[in-house]
């Protein structure tokens, strides 16, 4: 990361300017079950809630939900690098969908 | 020849197959741990069966990123023989060598239990010495056994004849009752393209001697033996 401050200083950005670019980002990461993937937990927490008398309850899916944080990194890069993560590990592109969301902390 | 057998943290069949390997068949065999980068000079290699890193996750997603499992998936495209068991099928899934993936048992239990499962194709390198439609027995125990692929890949298995292992019931023949966790078509064990990757959730090794309840097992072992 030092190495970009010093472009940046070199590129002539203003303090104001680097400060926004490298902060802590806090992402959200959704994995989902595709369509059509079976989903016996979900339907047996579905089947519960049917017999507590939730008979309205359809179509339950369970996902995984994950939180963390990306230290000195801008939006940008943090965006590119949790794709990266989601396709390489944290999703199984077989089975999962992914959706994500990234803000500063 | 030589058996490689890798050593994953949270492998717990990896001695039952050094076992059989060694004691039953007379082979060399050596264990490669996963943070090694060298199979040792392996004729093949068994991805035994476990629980590496704790199937966090998903079962083998992490394991996958083993050092050895890099070597592993090189030998394995250069044709080298590689069977996966159990853990080991699931960890051949995540790393993309075989299709599809295997999911949390259609009841939710964990299964241990003997199952019947028919040999669809012995033409592979694993299944040389049964016949074709045999029945065998062999022990299972898995949470997450339940294979999963979409129709078209599920479709290509069948049409290119890699679905290896069907569960059965004792007289061969293929039946919901005898599926004990769910899996498409039966599927108890799917080969790659080239028959070089077999990925199997029961597990042959623990059914190599007759003290141990049968001897279903040992032709996988003869199988790959026989081609060396």
């Amino acid at each position: 990361m030092r190495k970009s401050r010093v472009q940046g200083l070199v590129k002539g950005d203003g303090l104001e300017n680097l400060l926004r670019r490298e902060v802590k980002m806090k992402v959200k990461i959704y994995i989902t079950l595709k369509k059509g993937v079976l989903d016996p937990q979900g339907k047996t927490v579905q089947d519960a809630l049917h017999s507590m008398g939730y008979k309205g309850t359809d179509k339950l899916r369970i996902g995984k939900y994950m939180e963390m944080e990306l230290n000195d990194t801008s939006p940008e890069e943090a965006e590119k690098s949790v794709k990266e993560m989601c396709e390489k590990l944290l999703a199984n592109p077989v089975i999962e969908d992914y959706r994500f969301e990234v803000e500063a902390a | 020849m030589k058996f490689g057998i890798v050593v994953l943290p949270g492998s717990n069949c990896d001695h039952d197959c050094y076992h059989v390997a060694r004691h039953v068949f007379g082979k060399e065999a050596e264990f490669l741990w996963h943070k090694d980068r060298d199979l040792k000079g392996a004729d093949c290699v068994i991805l035994p069966g476990g629980f590496s890193y704790g199937d966090y996750l998903r079962p083998g997603a992490i394991g996958r990123f083993s050092p050895i499992i890099r070597e592993v998936v090189d030998f394995a495209k250069k044709g080298g023989p590689v069977l996966g068991i159990c853990n080991g099928f699931q960890v051949l899934t995540e790393t993309g060598l075989l299709p599809g993936v295997l999911l949390r048992n259609r009841s939710l239990r964990f299964i241990c239990d003997s199952v019947y499962l028919r040999v669809e194709n012995n033409k592979t390198r694993f299944t040389g010495t049964y016949s074709k439609k045999d029945v065998v027995k062999m022990p299972i125990a898995h949470n997450d056994g339940n294979y999963f692929a979409d129709e078209d890949t599920l479709k290509g298995l069948e049409d290119d004849d890699r679905i290896v292992f069907r569960y059965s019931n004792r007289y061969g023949e293929i039946t919901k009752d005898s599926n004990p966790n769910g899996a498409c078509l039966n599927i108890a064990g799917i080969c790659n393209r080239e028959g070089n990757v077999l990925g199997m959730m029961p597990h042959p090794e623990r059914c190599c001697e007759s003290i141990l309840g049968g001897e279903d097992g040992k032709g996988v072992f003869l199988s790959i033996i026989d081609c060396f």
